[in-house]
């Protein structure tokens, strides 16, 4: 039944490949696709003594998922004597008890997501070796586009519609995000990591970070007298350049402009060689004195195990707006596709180590 | 027109910055300048020149720079405005950017319409002035 529940909820955020990658790592059956998983991995829980391990390491892995995947960051940096303040001042406090803890660190119902409002609470404080950190969940509105397909609507309606291309549906509905704030016990930063599970639009992501950064101040302030600790959040855009002009990684996505006036927006399938060396690209950009970037993916390819890897992403989401200020900056970037906490602390650390 | 030299620009600019590290920032435009088919220049953006001038100077310096590369000593740069609405890119002309600001109101140029808040929305780039295009 654990086993069900752990893959249902997965199931809401990553996609089928990063299950694999998570399913590996665990040393569990994987079948083709996730209802045959669930039913195998249900079947193996009722028979076999020897997997409950296993399954504990599965849950782990979720727990850690929640804080990991898929995320946007900004970054804070404070002064360590104020970041071991709040440290110690959030280990002892005692996140009160809300409607999400029903079935906390797993998702709520649709029906009794239904029943809660729009507010941001505090579920739980983790304390680890490396960071404390702060979990949050909200329900927010999520809207969904999809193609309608209309074979399968009725003769009439085919007719009234029959001057259309394509119909294109909106569904309006609540899903539960899992925000968070990580305070490093290592680095002289806090991170505020946003949930963008499924393409958040860009201003639901920045209600999201306001409400998280409003709402970790507001904490700081009442319960470690600590006054705004999350102000300034660091640039980003340096590492657009740095990591394209490095060996670092592949670099998946570019978006640039040429001093002609030109815009450009490449992207490379999914398996296909780094954009840095395909050929058009490297052959246009002999062409001009430089290119000026603006928005770059990079994705890195780590072995778990035979025939199976992790790609973990960063993408720094500039606009071409940026290029025209007159200072060039970026305050979030995205960690997406991690299938662990390695995964994400190996792309945060890529981050620390080309801003410098 | 008058036509000046190369050298002259480099001179006037030593004179006028003297060891300040505006000189060098002026210089390495003025080079990008003059090393370019100006036909290649059309669209110089402030993220451009940071490129160009390196990581080692600061934004104040940068920009002190290019105002002065823009202004009446040397005019090597030609300040033009656009309107970027939507990912779509309008040029806007300077007697349309002198009246918006003198009105505080901008016209849409495709469709007439105001524009609310037109300063977030109108960015500044270079091209190379005609000084720079009739050097001797």
């Amino acid at each position: 039944m654990l086993t069900a529940q752990i893959l249902e909820a997965f199931s809401q955020r990553i996609s089928w490949s990063t299950m694999r990658v998570i399913l590996k790592i665990c040393d569990l059956p994987v079948r083709r696709g996730w209802e045959q998983t669930i039913q195998k991995l249900t079947d193996e829980e009722s028979v076999r003594d020897d997997i409950s391990d296993k399954i504990e390491q599965l849950k782990k892995c979720y727990d850690n998922h929640l804080l990991v995947n898929d995320k946007a960051l900004k970054i804070y940096q404070l002064e360590r004597k104020n970041i071991d303040k709040l440290i110690a001042a959030f280990k002892k406090y005692k996140p009160e008890n809300t409607a999400f803890h029903q079935t906390y660190p797993f998702p709520l119902s649709d029906d009794n997501l239904k029943e809660v409002d729009f507010s941001q609470k505090l579920v739980e404080i983790r304390d680890t070796k490396d960071s404390l950190v702060a979990i949050f969940c909200t329900k927010r509105l999520f809207i969904e586009r999809s193609q309608i397909d209309t074979e399968e609507l009725n003769e009439d309606t085919r007719k009234d519609l029959a001057g259309y291309d394509k119909i294109i549906g909106v569904k309006e509905h609540y899903r539960q995000f899992f925000d968070v704030v990580v305070l490093s016990k290592q680095r002289n930063n806090i991170e505020v990591r946003v949930d963008i599970t499924g393409s958040l639009s860009s201003e639901d992501k920045s209600k999201a970070f306001f409400q998280t950064i409003q709402q970790f101040n507001n904490l700081s302030e009442n319960i470690a007298i600590v006054k705004t600790p999350l102000q300034e959040s660091i640039n980003f855009f340096p590492l657009i350049d740095n990591l394209y002009e490095s060996d670092e990684g592949k670099v998946v996505e570019l978006a640039f402009i040429t001093d002609e006036g030109s815009t450009k927006s490449e992207k490379m399938r999914k398996g296909s060689v780094d954009l840095r060396t395909e050929t058009y690209h490297y052959a246009g950009k002999q062409a001009v004195e430089h290119i000026t970037s603006y928005r770059l993916a990079i994705s890195w390819n780590i072995k778990i195990c035979q025939r199976i890897n992790s790609q973990p992403e960063l993408l720094l989401p500039g606009r071409a707006q940026i290029l025209s200020n007159q200072t060039q900056y970026l305050d979030e970037v995205y960690i997406l596709n991690c299938s662990s906490l390695d995964d994400y602390e190996f792309v945060v650390e890529k981050i620390f180590d080309y801003l410098e | 027109m008058i036509v000046i030299s190369k050298q002259q620009i480099v001179e006037q600019i030593h004179q006028d910055w003297l060891q300040q590290p505006q000189s060098q920032i002026c210089i390495a435009i003025f080079d990008y300048l003059i090393c370019s088919n100006f036909q290649n220049l059309s669209h110089i953006t402030y993220g451009s020149l940071r490129k160009v001038v390196g990581k080692s100077y600061d934004n104040r310096d940068l920009l002190t720079a290019v105002q002065y590369l823009c202004g009446d000593r040397t005019h090597l740069l030609e300040a033009k405005f656009e309107l970027i609405d939507n990912d779509n890119y309008f040029e806007i002309s300077d007697d349309e950017m002198t009246e918006a600001r003198e009105t505080g109101q901008l016209l849409h140029p495709e469709t007439g319409k105001l524009i609310r808040n037109f300063e977030d929305k109108v960015f500044i780039y270079f091209q190379p002035s005609s000084v720079v295009k009739n050097l001797a």
